[in-house]
């Protein structure tokens, strides 16, 4: 009974934080949605460097692109393609719950650490990744180690070529190359840091990955990009040979209990007299 | 003690003509609606047969009424460990074959037919789907025996009998049959009340009467499949079950219900019986030979000061007392231990009662002449043609000397009689045969004016169910009385 008032209370302080995190200052705004993928004269990470991100395009265009990425990238603009294309085709994310006003904040606040001079440099320095790390990795992945702060493991949602049999979820992108496309170690740490897709966010806001499960998976991720191994056709085709299996067997089983359901009483009665 | 009334039922089987007025007189009044035509609340089989549905008494198939295991009672159809895995579906119900496609014949055939070199004919059409049909079944498809090969071998009490036994009563003129009809029992341990996962099932508390809540039946069908005598059915119309209410709209008004009235032979009888309802649990748990016994001893003495008494405390009305110290049940079943239960080893006790009986009287010639009237004008039973374990199986749980009392009893009565109105049977002989029977002279009158001579009110013992004193239990009748006729059926808005 305690434990759970007590649950409750935490979840109720997480939600209430949380929110007051997501509405409270286009720099926390910048923090949780923009961060992972984007520095203000830090250099490229997978998205472009947005130190006079406003000498580059008006001001409209950009509150445009932030409020609706795809659409803008749908409607053939130019310029959009083109940062489509130096980012390794990972697209301009829309975040959630972005709006005309917020888009205009950011830009305010890009502006400002602009005129500062950019973010504070940060050196970036590649972590060394153990064997223990890659294969700890692999067992962050698929679930059988749990994460510290019981996030889910990515493999509910998320595969990677490697995984045999069925391989993992399918209702997120294959992470064979995440390694390479999220920007290598430096931006995949801070992806990881905070995911910012509208599915992850809710998620990974309230179960954070820590430090060393991080770079475990990094560790992993950029084994996979390494070893390249191809995607697995056959774990499609086991999935529906496993279907196809599982279904005879639940029927025949079914059919076996109840094998007498529809045998009448009067009908057989009849036939053996005949 | 905790005292209960029942209105009780007894069935004298030796009056039945199998005329099949009472199913016709229910059908017309209860089940001619869209969904119901296979229902027989109340319907009339030939013994031996397979009866309706096929082989109701046959329960490895249908698993129906109660069984005792590990010292307690359980139903044998839904235990908590089978009902999930057959929610949907109870392989051990009858199928729509097993009772009947209900079907109507095509009239219009026979007005709107085309010119043609042949007659028209009124084809069979099925009242279920509306198509054409070939008959293979009715409800009562093996009466007088008919298709006795099929139907009448395979009655599941012939199991008792020898092969020869067996043999002998399908011999040629040795066939014998008897009617055996049935309407619910309205048991006091019912199974399908028991069984009902919605509780829709109630058994009445003023008189003991069985009904479905048709607001609350979510058409499981438990109650089909547990009922042991399958007189619950499934209406595929409205998605509910449905059953014998015992015409209580009648009883409430002091009428015996449709097929009692409207009984040609007079072969039955309505009243009421006060039992004790403590008891019913420790009895049904006991061994089958001895539960015939059991249910009488439930059973208790309406003029016993002491069960008076409780009955009062009981909520139980002096008129419904007085209706049982008058009740033709009362006597059948206990005073003269006449009428048994049917098939009471199901242990829901029954509380529809039988009479078994005298079959059939066999005349032998001798030099062109009936034998002599000194060997009796009745054989003895176990020469009778339909052996007394037969007989058994259906009404005492297989005791044979519960039956044979009854039928020894019968026939001193029916000698007596002879012996006073006749008069070629002398007195001494037919004294003797009822002390042998263990009946006194008055009771063999008592049972001859029940029997034969019984107006409808001896019959039918009804008890005032005193509606009006019930409505004071819901609302103050006085409260109205200046009303003089006006009032509101439905109160206003605004607030009365």
């Amino acid at each position: 009974m305690n434990s759970s008032y007590k649950n409750l209370l935490i979840a109720l302080i997480i939600f209430l934080t949380a929110n007051l995190m997501a509405v409270d200052t286009a720099e926390n705004f910048y923090q949780i949605n923009c961060k992972a993928c984007h520095t203000i004269g830090g250099g490229r990470l997978i998205g472009p460097d947005l130190m006079d991100v406003e000498t580059r395009k008006d001001r409209e265009w950009l509150i445009n692109w932030i409020e609706d990425p795809a659409a803008v990238l749908a409607s053939g603009d130019a310029y959009a393609n083109k940062i489509f294309e130096e980012s390794n085709k990972v697209p301009m994310i829309k975040s959630p719950g972005i709006t005309k006003e917020i888009a205009a904040e950011l830009l305010d606040y890009i502006a400002k650490i602009t005129s500062e001079g950019g973010e504070k440099e940060v050196v970036w320095e590649a972590p060394k990744f153990t064997t223990e790390d890659i294969s700890k990795g692999r067992s962050y992945f698929s679930g059988s180690l749990k994460f510290e702060n019981d996030a889910p493991p990515c493999v509910s949602c998320h595969t990677v070529n490697s995984i045999p049999g069925l391989g993992g979820g399918r209702l997120g992108v294959n992470l064979t190359d995440v390694y390479q496309r999220l920007g290598e170690s430096r931006g995949l740490s801070i992806w990881l840091k905070a995911p910012p897709t509208a599915t992850m966010v809710p998620i990974f806001s309230k179960h954070p990955l820590n430090e060393q499960e991080i770079i475990s998976l990094m560790a992993f991720f950029k084994n996979e990009v390494e070893v390249q191994s191809r995607p697995q056709f056959a774990s499609v085709a086991n999935f529906i040979l496993y279907g196809i299996l599982g279904t005879i067997i639940f029927f025949s089983v079914f059919g076996a209990i109840w094998a007498n359901r529809f045998k009448a009483v009067r009908r057989p009665m009849v036939k053996g007299i005949r | 003690m905790n005292i209960r009334s029942q209105i009780s039922m007894v069935f004298h089987l030796d009056k039945c003509i199998g005329c099949h007025t009472c199913s016709v007189a229910c059908k017309n009044i209860w089940t001619d609606r869209k969904g119901t035509e296979y229902m027989w609340w109340n319907n009339v089989e030939t013994k031996p047969g397979t009866g309706f549905p096929t082989k109701w008494e046959d329960q490895t198939k249908y698993r129906g009424g109660w069984e005792v295991r590990n010292g307690s009672l359980r139903l044998k159809s839904t235990g908590k460990a089978r009902i999930i895995p057959n929610i949907f579906h109870n392989p051990h119900m009858p199928t729509m074959d097993d009772y009947y496609e209900p079907w109507t014949y095509d009239y219009q055939n026979l007005f709107n037919a085309p010119p043609g070199d042949d007659q028209p004919t009124a084809m069979p059409k099925s009242m279920v789907t509306g198509e054409y049909i070939d008959i293979e079944a009715g409800p009562n498809w093996d009466d007088d025996l008919s298709g006795s090969p099929l139907y009448a071998e395979n009655d599941p009490n012939l199991n008792v009998l020898s092969e020869e036994q067996k043999q002998q009563l399908f011999a040629i003129e040795r066939l014998v049959m008897f009617y055996f009809p049935r309407i619910c029992n309205h048991c006091l341990n019912p199974a399908c009340v028991a069984s009902c996962p919605s509780g829709a099932l109630y058994k009445r508390g003023e008189d003991g009467i069985v009904l479905i809540d048709q607001e609350r039946c979510r058409g499981w069908r438990s109650c089909v499949a547990a009922c042991p005598y399958k007189k619950t059915y499934y209406n595929w119309t409205t998605g509910k079950s449905e059953k014998c209410i015992l015409c209580f709209p009648r009883v409430e008004t002091g009428q015996a219900p449709a097929c009692f009235h409207s009984c040609v032979g007079r072969i039955r009888y309505l009243g009421v019986l006060l039992y004790d309802a403590d008891k019913i649990e420790e009895m049904a748990k006991l061994s089958d030979k001895e539960l015939v016994n059991a249910q009488r001893e439930m059973i208790l003495n309406p003029f016993d000061p002491e069960v008076i008494a409780k009955a009062k405390e009981n909520g139980i009305h002096e008129h419904t007392i007085q209706a049982a110290q008058e009740s033709p049940v009362y006597k059948f079943v206990k005073e003269w231990k006449m009428a048994l239960p049917p098939h009471i080893e199901y242990r829901t006790f029954p509380m529809l009662f039988y009479v078994p009986p005298m079959l059939p009287v066999i005349s032998t010639m001798k030099d062109g002449m009936r034998k002599s009237m000194a060997e009796g004008i009745f054989p003895d039973f176990d020469q009778a043609r339909a052996p007394i374990e037969f007989l058994s199986s259906l009404f005492s749980a297989g005791d044979g000397e519960k039956t044979r009392y009854v039928l020894k009893k019968q026939m001193a009565v029916r000698t007596y009689r002879r012996a006073v109105t006749v008069g070629d049977i002398d007195m001494k002989v037919a004294e003797k045969m009822l002390q042998a029977a263990d009946c006194t002279i008055e009771e063999a009158e008592a049972i001859y004016n029940l029997t034969s001579i019984a107006t409808l009110e001896d019959r039918f013992v009804i008890p005032p169910a005193h509606r009006e004193e019930a409505i004071e239990m819901m609302e103050d009748p006085l409260e109205y009385k200046q009303h003089a006729g006006f009032g509101f059926k439905e109160r206003p808005a605004r607030g009365l």
